[in-house]
């Protein structure tokens, strides 16, 4: 029983990486684009005024 | 957790990453669209003012152009007014022309017949001038002629008074001698002549003959003079064999020539011709 336990706490653990790894994902390309339209727009509100 | 949630969980963890990828791949990929906008707008901007300059140098030319075409209308308004006045003129130039011409035409025929009448009235001139001299001769040989017949008239008046006075001294003698007869002693009144004489003629009335000694353009010098009886004034006249020359009047006069000026010249004449008093 506890090894069962102690099994799908770790196979937890993985899926909880794999999300955390899709949100710093969904995060540095948010980042990515509000720069580059800072960068390029001045504003990450509007693409083409 | 169960399996469904864990596949879904991956599923989805997987499909973000695929788009944030993906969107990241596009956002990098994209030009600088502002960049180019911006510059499309200040060429955009900087074409409007070239084409706002063009337009009103445009219309200033277009005015200036209108401006000056009006002008030239003007102009041409004017030089149409004058060379309708020149062609006024010019018509009337012409008909100046032809009525000068007319007159000239006139003119000359006028000039054409009075050189016809003067040549006529020269040739008339001409031969009243040849007449005159025909006559001039004649009165000369007419007047050499009076002298010759008044030189016999005086030679003849001479004779006929020695004749009276012949006459009256035969008378004279017969009177006395008719005294004698009737026994008186009364002497005769007039002289007895021995014989009576010919009358000469006057020393007038003999022709002085001389020589042409030399001749200048209008002067000629003949071999008498003073001591021949040659005086200022008297006249000479010059033959050549029968041909009347011309006359000469003596305008100075030395002891054995004279000079005198020539007068009625028919032909000119030389040193040799004959120079007398009487034709």
């Amino acid at each position: 029983m506890a090894k069962k336990l102690q099994g799908n706490v770790a196979g937890n653990d993985v899926y909880t990486a794999v999300l955390a790894l899709a949100v710093l994902s969904v995060i540095a390309s948010s980042v990515y684009v509000a720069m580059k339209c800072m960068q390029e727009y001045g504003t990450i509100l509007s693409i083409v005024k | 957790m169960s399996a469904f949630t864990k596949i879904l969980t991956v599923l989805l963890s997987l499909a973000s990453i695929f788009l944030c990828g993906a969107v990241v791949s596009y956002v990098a990929s994209t030009n600088n669209v502002k960049a180019k906008y911006d510059q499309l707008d200040s060429d955009y901007k900087v074409l409007q003012s070239s084409k706002n300059v063009a337009t009103s140098r445009a219309n200033e030319i277009q005015a200036e152009a209108d401006n000056q075409v009006s002008k030239l209308k003007e102009k041409l308004a004017e030089l149409e007014v004058q060379k309708n006045s020149m062609m006024v003129e010019l018509t009337n130039a012409q008909n100046t022309a032809v009525k000068w011409q007319d007159r000239v035409n006139s003119w000359a025929g006028v000039v054409k017949s009075f050189e016809q009448t003067i040549s006529d009235m020269e040739k008339s001139l001409s031969a009243t001038r040849t007449m005159l001299s025909e006559q001039q001769i004649k009165n000369i040989e007419l007047s050499s002629k009076l002298n010759e017949m008044t030189t016999s008239l005086d030679e003849h008046i001479v004779m006929l008074n020695s004749l009276k006075s012949e006459k009256r001294r035969l008378q004279e003698q017969l009177a006395s001698l008719e005294q004698q007869v009737n026994g008186s002693a009364a002497t005769a009144v007039t002289q007895l002549k021995d014989k009576a004489m010919p009358a000469t003629a006057p020393a007038a009335y003999m022709p002085i003959t001389g020589l042409v000694t030399e001749v200048g353009a209008n002067l000629v010098s003949v071999s008498v003079g003073s001591s021949d009886g040659v005086s200022e004034g008297m006249k000479f006249h010059v033959t050549r064999g029968t041909t009347f020359i011309c006359d000469i009047v003596i305008t100075d006069v030395d002891t054995n020539i004279s000079v005198g000026v020539i007068e009625l010249k028919k032909a000119e004449p030389k040193s040799g011709d004959t120079v007398s008093t009487k034709l």
